[in-house]
């Protein structure tokens, strides 16, 4: 054992030492079933894993963000079956969790997941791998052995190779044989990846491997690449791996400010549209939001309505200038875009012109310089065309209050 | 002495220069004397510059952790590397959030129960490569890989340091000084922002565990800020209840019903207090009514009030 592997042991075993449990939910010793919770619905629709033999309803738990244990108890005696979660997700603090919730259920009635990095880094993620110290294969072994004991169980189901980016990542050939080692010792069921960027790329790598049997991606209606990653997923499933959604809230809201929450049942549904998405765990925190999950499980097709709904918002969310503020110092003019911007979304998103002229009127800048400006140096992280919808919004400057209402 | 800006700041970037923080700490009035923002480590460099993180921007560093974050109004994250021949031996992370509640609020939801706890910022804990600490409106993680035979005294002396930089007074909220002093399990106190057991209409919780008559309870108090708010969360909890429970209220106004997903924990009782709501789960009437009046007199004597 190296220098460094020694050094993991005593910190994994000081942090796996830990009891921790009294986040927002109860103090250790009065975890208790939720009661009020009905049993399992015979109508949840039920989706088989790929080639691993696990068959999971439609809605899965994503614990990450949960903090409360009677909440996950209350999903798993409500139909539920597979919880997810990490090694790094709350310091360890999340896996102990959800370890409290399921040491004393039977362990055919609950599938968990969980996931490890290839890295040190003790910290939930880290995307400069500069910073990263790479696992040996041992360490990285007793990391989920460090995991296995947190979750108070002899083996986990799935263990994906935590957020991979590239083709490279996901051939690791170190978490390659470590968890099939893992997996010869009984101690992990089924090898995994996850994916939050370049999906597609890390999917056709799963494939590449022949070691891989499930797939975890990042998958939304607001999805970047969709077709790409879409084709993707189908060739996955079609070869037999299980497809896992995440980040199926795409974000939770529609704008920075965070004040409007985009729908949750009809981006699950969104997600769930396809065969080929076997399961997908969205994170919830409150029993509103789990009954809602239980809804979708049931009844998981997307209505017109809400197809409908998703749209209209989508592209209402792209008139939104998230006004961060990078062109403020490149307009030669000095103008204030984000306010030009902003009165561009109430016209073109609101309709609400007289709130779009208080806007461009308020600036106090007359004539917008723009149309004498020969090119536009604004370089918009948004890819707006600042100078045509400066232009566009300005005209409104001029039109009489009578002819906007 | 440091303090990032308000507003303004959250329209920064990510990867900008660490030239831009020493702007920041001049503007404010602060020294660059050892080496700005971030101290100095013996036989360490820093790794380039440190790059900053807002609201729109946690995500590419900590993925999906950082819904948490910005629950607890998370403004902006500061991260330095410290190198050692070339390899990240040392990493330090200041997450500056919109006030003290919120930034212990984050620091609880990773503090161990049981901990080496150190006397760094306001309260601070050492496990083997790591040190985190919150004061202020500053939650502060340090993570070392380095074999250090005193550890422990290197880190707690570097995040003191670092801690001394930090704008903002050493002090819990003040609303976890109203609950009831005796019984209380150390280290148990948090402060949860929102979704507070699951329920959406319940926030702003200051929570302690407590052991009475050998038992682990849980205090809260609901203190939104305002009367209104309170009532209105105790309100709609009782709405909530009423259908599912046997929901009973005193002469004196105590609520207490079984929440049915925390059955197992017995009776929650609830008291209005006027700019705060109490609960106890799991105790008598009497207990409670005694705790009542405890927070009620200290919620009284605070100045300026709750």
């Amino acid at each position: 054992m190296t220098e460094h592997s020694d050094r993991k042991n005593r910190r994994q075993f000081i942090v796996g030492g830990l009891s921790g449990l009294a986040l927002a939910g109860l103090a250790p010793g009065r975890l208790g079933a939720a009661e009020a919770v009905p049993n399992p619905d015979p109508d949840i629709v039920i989706r088989k894993l790929g080639a691993t033999g696990l068959e999971l309803p439609l809605v899965s738990m994503g614990v990450m963000n949960a903090d409360n244990p009677n909440l996950v108890a209350a999903a798993l005696d409500s139909g539920i079956k597979m919880l997810d979660t990490a090694h790094y997700y709350q310091r360890g603090r999340n896996e102990e969790m959800v370890g409290e919730v399921i040491k004393d259920r039977s362990r055919d009635g609950f599938v968990v997941a969980t996931k490890a990095r290839a890295s040190t880094v003790d910290r939930s993620e880290v995307q400069d791998s500069n910073k990263a110290t790479r696992e040996s294969e041992e360490s990285f072994i007793q990391k989920v052995e460090l995991s296995l004991e947190r979750l108070h169980t002899d083996y986990v189901d799935i263990l994906y190779l935590h957020s991979c980016k590239s083709r490279e990542d996901a051939l690791d050939e170190m978490a390659l044989s470590a968890m099939q080692t893992l997996k010869k010792q009984g101690k992990i069921r089924h090898i995994g990846v996850s994916t939050h960027s370049n999906q597609a790329e890390v999917i056709e790598a799963a494939l590449e491997s022949g070691v891989y049997e499930v797939v975890l991606t990042a998958y939304n209606f607001k999805t970047a690449n969709r077709e790409e990653l879409e084709r993707a997923m189908e060739r996955a499933a079609a070869k037999g791996l299980g497809v896992v959604a995440m980040k199926t809230q795409a974000g939770v809201f529609w704008d920075k400010e965070r004040t409007q929450p985009i729908p949750m049942k009809a981006a699950l549904r969104w997600a769930l549209r396809q065969d080929y998405v076997h399961t997908a765990i969205p994170g919830f925190t409150t029993f509103n939001q789990l009954e809602d999950d239980l809804l979708v499980m049931k009844e998981p097709t997307l209505t017109t309505e809400e197809a409908a709904s998703l749209e209209t918002q989508e592209k209402l969310a792209g008139l939104y200038c998230q006004q961060c503020g990078t062109c403020l110092d490149q307009c030669p003019a000095d103008l204030d875009i984000p306010v030009l911007m902003r009165g561009y979304m109430y016209a073109h998103g609101y309709r609400n012109l007289l709130s779009a002229k208080d806007v461009v009127n308020g600036l106090g800048r007359g004539d917008l310089p723009c149309a004498t400006c020969e090119s536009c140096s604004v370089n918009c992280p948004q890819d707006f065309d600042v100078r045509e919808r400066a232009l566009d919004v300005a005209r409104i400057g001029q039109v009489p209050d009578d002819f906007l209402v | 002495m440091i303090s990032w800006s308000e507003g303004g700041m959250s329209r920064i970037f990510v990867f900008v220069s660490v030239g831009a923080i020493f702007g920041l700490a001049m503007a404010c009035g602060m020294s660059e004397g050892d080496g700005g923002f971030f101290p100095t480590v013996d036989g360490l460099s820093t790794r380039g510059e440190a790059e900053l993180y807002d609201s729109e921007t946690l995500f590419e560093y900590i993925n999906g952790a950082a819904e948490s974050y910005l629950a607890y109004g998370f403004e902006e994250l500061a991260v330095q590397s410290y190198e050692e021949d070339g390899e990240v031996v040392l990493a330090v992370d200041v997450y500056r959030h919109r006030d003290g509640v919120h930034a212990f609020g984050i620091y609880c939801q990773e503090r161990p129960d049981e901990g080496q706890f150190v006397d760094v910022g306001t309260e601070g804990y050492y496990q083997s490569g790591v040190i985190n600490f919150f004061k202020g409106r500053y939650y502060v993680k340090m993570l070392n890989y380095r074999q250090l035979d005193d550890e422990r005294d290197e880190l707690v002396a570097l995040a003191g340091r670092l801690a001394a930089r930090l704008d903002g007074e050493t002090g819990f909220p003040r609303a976890l000084d109203l609950l009831p002093q005796s019984d209380r399990i150390p280290h148990s106190e948090r402060y949860i922002a929102r979704d507070f057991l699951g329920h959406e209409f319940l926030h702003s919780a200051f929570v302690a565990d407590y052991l009475i008559n050998g038992a682990r309870s849980q205090v809260f108090l609901l203190a939104p800020g305002n009367a209104a708010a309170g009532r209105e969360m105790l309100n709609a909890y009782k709405a909530y209840a009423e259908g599912k429970s046997e929901v009973v209220t005193s002469a004196e106004g105590t609520i207490s019903f079984v929440d049915p997903y925390y059955r197992s924990n017995g009776t929650l009782r609830l008291a209005d207090l006027d700019g705060a709501v109490l609960g106890i789960f799991g105790v008598d009437a009497d207990t409670f009514d005694s705790a009542t009046e405890e927070v009620r007199t200290a919620m009284e004597a605070t100045d300026p009030p709750l």
